[in-house]
């Protein structure tokens, strides 16, 4: 079994150290680099544990090191950050070999479920429209807008998500699924449909030709538009079909000046 | 700067952006309204990238990149229709059809990097296969390796198709491209209630549409002001 000492990092067996915290923090943005249909994250989930393997010397050590790590692994890119923490602090403690498996098991479809819930299915959206309404209200601002928004709890969840891991373990996931959690997801999600809302409002009563046929034009699509959703059709070829019936009123004389 | 310079300056912004959507960082930047204004600078009209990033972004609002669901390649799309938004105006297009031809191109270039990145995560299949049989024999560098070639793909795979977009646009669009014309483009009138489809679509209960009846009341009253 390899050492803290052997392996080259100043640390407790068991406790991650700054630099091997931030080194895994680092490679987690690289989680996906070389997802696959087979093993999805795999790749990246062993590249980003490279900082805690047992050094090269250990030829035997570091084969089942990569090994165990190499397998299929999926789960949501910001929240695996507590997957690493924990599965970085079992190595270190040595418990690696014995643990890696259930631990990954045990945390990656929660943290699955609750990462998707809110970064891609409220927080993300979210971000978007006060981008999209940054553009109509405050253009200078709209794109650091909404970086911002998205990113300080994204790079602060991915942070925290090594630390409280490599604390917690097993039951790392409770730290996200918490009191709130579904509070949340719910209130971001009804700030979306408002600002969404807004930027409806906006196409309707704002500035530029055809403001007598405006509304219904925007009903049409509405319509169109949530009958399109319903069925499953791509929003690429919903676009598509907006984008030449927006050139179509453009060529009528209907919306455009 | 030349429209050689220009294509290839956004061909390069397309590759790094292309890395955001999911191979590396997901900070947003792949997302259009960012990815409209980085190269509406780049064309030096910030005004029209806005534009097409905001249309882009209400369609693709519901685009998730989770797990193996495909989805369109929205900073190569989003960039591409800036440039060509920039190749129709150089042209003599008003701005109306410039940038509703514009986002046209770019839906359809999204759609062709959606392919793209199937393409690619193929190709990550056998890097990974190669980094598990270097990993046998207690071998790391196949790790590095697959994560600096799958970069090195998913950069190129975006910005090769921005360049061929944009020279297509170059050598065809802007011949046949309408001069003159509007100068106000109606993205917002189809674009928006796309987006509040989706915002309703994906929601479970009720209230949504008390929330959304909420804010386009207050969308009129504030515009109307």
């Amino acid at each position: 079994m390899h050492t803290p000492k052997e392996s080259g990092h100043q640390e407790e067996e068991g406790r991650l150290s700054t630099a091997s915290r931030l080194a895994v923090f680092a490679r987690s943005f690289l989680l996906q680099s070389v997802w696959n249909p087979r093993g999805m994250q795999n790749v990246g989930f062993c590249f980003a544990l490279m900082p805690v393997a047992p050094p090269e010397s250990e030829r035997a050590e570091r084969a089942a090191f990569l090994e165990r790590h190499l397998k299929f692994f999926n789960t949501n890119p910001t929240l695996a950050s507590y997957v690493l923490g924990a599965t970085a602090a079992a190595e270190r403690a040595g418990r690696g070999a014995a643990e890696a498996d259930d631990l990954k098991r045990a945390l990656a479809g929660p943290l699955g479920m609750a990462g998707d819930g809110l970064f891609w299915g409220a927080l993300r959206p979210f971000a978007a429209l006060v981008g999209v309404l940054g553009v109509l209200a405050f253009p200078l601002y709209a794109a650091a807008a909404m970086l911002a928004i998205y990113n300080v709890p994204h790079v602060v969840l991915r942070w925290r998500g090594i630390v409280r891991g490599a604390e917690l373990g097993g039951a790392a996931a409770r730290d996200m699924l918490g009191p709130g959690f579904r509070e949340l997801v719910s209130l971001l999600r009804a700030a979306a449909a408002v600002i969404g809302g807004l930027i409806v409002g906006w196409a309707i009563a704002g500035a530029g030709g055809g403001a007598e046929w405006r509304a219904v034009v925007v009903g049409v699509y509405f319509t169109l538009g949530v009958a399109a959703a319903r069925l499953s059709v791509p929003p690429t070829v919903i676009g598509i079909a907006g984008a030449i019936g927006g050139l179509v009123l453009m060529a009528t004389g209907v919306a455009g000046g | 700067m030349t429209e050689a310079g220009l294509i290839a300056a956004l061909a390069l912004l397309a590759g790094v952006l292309a890395l955001d959507a999911t191979v590396a960082f997901q900070l947003m930047l792949s997302q259009p309204v960012v990815s409209g204004a980085l190269a509406g600078l780049v064309i030096g009209d910030p005004g029209a990238g806005l534009a097409i990033g905001a249309a882009l972004q209400l369609v693709w609002l519901g685009v998730l990149p989770v797990g193996a669901a495909p989805f369109p390649d929205t900073a190569v799309a989003t960039v591409v229709g800036v440039g060509v938004a920039a190749i129709l105006t150089e042209a003599g297009s008003g701005v109306g059809w410039a940038i509703g031809i514009a986002i046209l191109v770019a839906l359809l270039t999204g759609a062709l990097g959606q392919w793209l990145i199937a393409r690619v995560r193929r190709l990550n299949m056998r890097l990974a296969d190669m980094a598990i049989e270097r990993a046998k024999q207690g071998s790391g560098r196949g790790i590095g390796l697959a994560v600096a070639f799958a970069l090195g793909a998913r950069f190129a795979a975006g910005a090769i198709l921005a360049v061929v977009v944009l020279s297509l646009a170059s050598a065809v669009v802007s011949r046949v491209a309408p001069v003159g014309g509007p100068t106000y483009c109606p993205v917002l009138v189809w674009a928006a209630p796309l987006g509040a489809a989706w915002i309703v679509a994906r929601a479970r209960g009720r209230a949504v549409w008390a929330y959304l009846s909420l804010g386009v009341l207050a969308g009129i009253v504030v515009t109307s002001l």
